[in-house]
């Protein structure tokens, strides 16, 4: 294949003016692998259509010396946008009030399917830019047996075309040179026009599609041979799962696994992480005199930041299960599978994605229901997305479980605490599919749009890509862990040692902390909030956690952490101790254990529904309209959540004492 | 009160005035970034170096 073409001089770079770049195409052609490699950056790639949402932008500099600011846009079928996410990739060609249209756009095409993208390449040549066709993925195309004749494409298109293998970096010094030198040249006339005769103007109306289609195919099978039938191993697979029975047992089974994974191959990476941890706070109380800095040290920032920390390779674990379902093809079958299903809650099978996504984080899953066309999809989904588990309710679950759930198995292999989070993790689901039906009955009615989704092809995942995305992911959660979390324990701790009281002759050291914590600051606010939660169960140690958690869920588990650390003199405050000890804790005035079974399970279900996280309220504001609609949506949605998390945990901790439960 | 012991104090306070007004700044910043997409929750689903 050759990766040069005709109207290139070489040598004519513009001295060292800045050019901006497009990259623009379909969803799925490796758009942002191309940027990545273009720029050298880390922007999160998938193997499913809309994974990019917004416009980033990178740079590299030119073999002259040139600064070239590389804009990532997301996918879009044509040049008329029906989504939120492809009016962003269109006003960024077209130019903004405060932004130029870019000096050369680049339009990425499947090599292995390139007819839509050729299409776009025909509206896009109308903007009057220099333009470059990227033929991406050319490597998979050869794999599959279809042979392009590139330079007769070029003759054909009358535009450069770049064979390239983003993921390999195949072509990409081809295509820095070819932008380049395009940004010299005048916009090219792509022979459609010639051809065609027809008068471009970029909006596809029915007969002007009709033309373009006509005229691509034509080239098309000018330019290219393919073998009749696809991947046969693909379509053997796919005849599994997207089957309408194994389908979703298909799916249910991967889903099991990862949780059982998430639960027992943690385990031994945890326990280590727990030994470091534990030795941290014994060299901190051996090496320090007694005085406040060794107990802010120990009960505050090494008890508090450790045992968030210590969740890591479970968030790593989830992060690369995640990870995998993305790149390897099967996120887009699992969202064809499961559209018959949410169809029936009034949910558009696009919104499976940004749900699945949801499990990670649920700010990027919110900005991912940009793909949705219609407002009243894309605000349902919104609206339920925060009911999916995200990564920083993992410790949560991961302590209450390890403190209410015995060590067993069901069935013979599957452990009883993987069970529990599976279960957790699809009450949630469940959850969202019911309150997005309300929604769809109630505000927001509509008839649901046919879903149209392009399967891509099935490749294993790129390790290198994998790990990186877990390392970023996992990275960001640390960093968060070593500011937001190490702050916060460090004020809480402030709060409940201060102010402080003095011990009585002979009274125990455990009912003088106590006493100690009762009267801090903090053990006011607790006292004061106790009344509102003492219909679940708690105690105003567990309402001082929740409280402390409305900011950020995972401080639940540093608060928790901290608290107990406060009250006893064991320094041995890890994970599985952590857990031990609150399925010993007992209130000092009455002797009854605190967190029980039933109050634990309780609050399990308060965190499943519970929205806690003032980042997710910030992006669901924003992306329900802005301004005083948006935040009309984002208050619903909080209160909402609130009330099932309040109401949920109120069931299920009444309706077990009645059963006899404790 | 011994001399370890006030220095211990004289740091701890220091640490949890810092971290005080880490936490401030952190709120005002977000309060102000209402247009950016950046994650404030752990993720940061992208690192590159501008996006709108």
């Amino acid at each position: 294949m050759m990766a040069v073409g005709p109207s290139v001089p070489a040598g004519t770079a513009q001295g060292r003016r800045a050019i901006r770049v497009a990259l623009v195409g379909n969803s799925n052609t490796g758009k942002s692998t191309l940027f990545n490699a273009l720029t050298g950056l880390r922007q999160h790639v998938a193997n499913f259509p809309g994974t990019t949402v917004e416009r980033l932008e990178g740079s590299f500099l030119s073999s002259s010396g040139a600064r070239v600011s590389v804009m990532d846009l997301p996918g879009c079928m044509s040049l008329t946008p029906s989504s939120p996410d492809e009016a962003i990739a269109v006003a960024a060609l077209r130019g903004t009030a405060d932004t130029e249209p870019p000096d050369v756009i680049v339009v990425v095409v499947n090599a292995q399917s390139p007819e839509r993208g050729l299409f776009v390449a025909t509206q896009v040549v109308e903007l009057g830019r220099p333009l470059v066709v990227a033929l991406n993925q050319v490597d998979a195309a050869e794999r599959s047996g279809v042979r392009i004749d590139v330079p007769e494409l070029i003759h054909e298109l009358g535009v450069v075309v770049i064979p390239t293998v983003a993921t390999r970096g195949r072509g990409v010094d081809a295509l820095r040179k070819a932008i380049e030198s395009a940004s010299d040249l005048s916009a090219p006339t792509l022979r459609w026009r010639a051809s065609a005769g027809a008068a471009g103007t970029g909006e596809a109306g029915d007969d002007d599609t009709a033309q373009r289609y006509a005229w691509v195919h034509d080239v098309v099978e000018r330019t290219m041979t393919r073998p009749v039938a696809r991947s046969r191993w693909g379509d053997r697979l796919d005849r599994v799962v997207l089957h309408h029975v194994a389908g979703p047992l298909v799916f249910l089974a991967i889903m099991a696994v990862v949780f059982q994974a998430i639960f027992t191959w943690a385990q031994p990476l945890m326990d280590g992480m727990s030994v470091l941890v534990n030795a941290l706070g014994g060299l901190a109380t051996r090496s320090m005199g007694d005085g406040p800095l060794r107990s802010l040290l120990a009960d505050g920032i090494i008890a508090g930041v450790g045992n968030v920390v210590v969740f890591v390779p479970q968030i790593a674990l989830l992060f690369l299960f995640i990870g995998v379902l993305e790149d390897s093809g099967y996120m887009a079958r699992a969202a064809f599978l499961m559209d018959r299903y949410m169809r029936r809650v009034g949910l558009p099978g696009k919104a499976f994605i940004p749900m699945l996504s949801g499990f990670a984080c649920g700010v990027p899953a919110i900005l991912a229901t940009r793909t949705i066309e219609d407002r009243k999809d894309r605000l349902a989904t919104i609206m339920v997305l925060p009911l999916m588990s995200c990564s920083a309710r993992l410790p949560i679950y991961t302590l209450l479980i390890a403190a209410a759930i015995p060590a067993t198995t069901v069935a013979g292999f599957l452990e009883l605490r993987a069970v529990t989070l599976l279960a957790l993790y699809l009450l949630g689901t469940v959850a969202a599919f019911g309150v997005a039906a309300l929604f769809r009955t109630v505000l927001l009615r509509a008839p649901v749009r046919p879903f149209l989704i392009e399967l891509p092809a099935y490749h294993l995942p790129r390790p290198r890509a994998l790990l990186l995305s877990v390392w970023h992911r996992t990275w960001e959660f640390l960093r968060r862990a070593g500011t937001v979390i190490l702050a916060f324990s460090v004020v809480l701790w402030a709060l409940a040692s201060y102010p402080r009281h003095a011990s009585l002759q002979g009274e125990p050291a455990a009912v003088s902390a106590e006493r100690q914590l009762s009267g801090s600051i903090l053990g006011r606010v607790g006292h004061a909030l106790e009344p509102a939660v003492r219909p679940l169960g708690y105690d105003w140690k567990l309402a001082i956690s929740i409280a402390a958690s409305f900011g950020a869920r995972e401080t639940f588990v540093s608060t928790m952490a901290t608290l107990n650390g406060l009250t006893t003199d064991d320094d041995n405050l890890t994970a599985g101790a952590l857990a031990d000890r609150l399925r010993e804790t007992r209130d000092i005035a009455t002797g009854a254990v605190i967190l029980t079974p039933l109050v634990a399970a309780g609050l399990m279900v308060f965190y499943v529904f519970a929205l806690m996280c003032s980042s997710t309220v910030a992006v669901s504001m924003r992306e329900a309209g802005g301004g005083r609609t948006g935040l009309g949506w984002a208050a619903l949605q909080f209160a909402y959540m609130l009330t099932l998390a309040y109401g949920g945990a109120w069931v299920v901790y009444r309706a077990g004492l009645a059963l006899g439960f404790s | 009160m011994s001399d370890s012991f006030t220095m211990q104090l004289v740091v701890t306070v220091a640490v949890v005035l810092v971290a005080i007004g880490y936490l401030i700044v952190r709120a005002v910043r977000a309060a102000r970034r209402r247009n950016s997409a950046a994650c404030d929750c752990g993720c940061s689903p992208a690192p590159a170096e501008r996006r709108r």
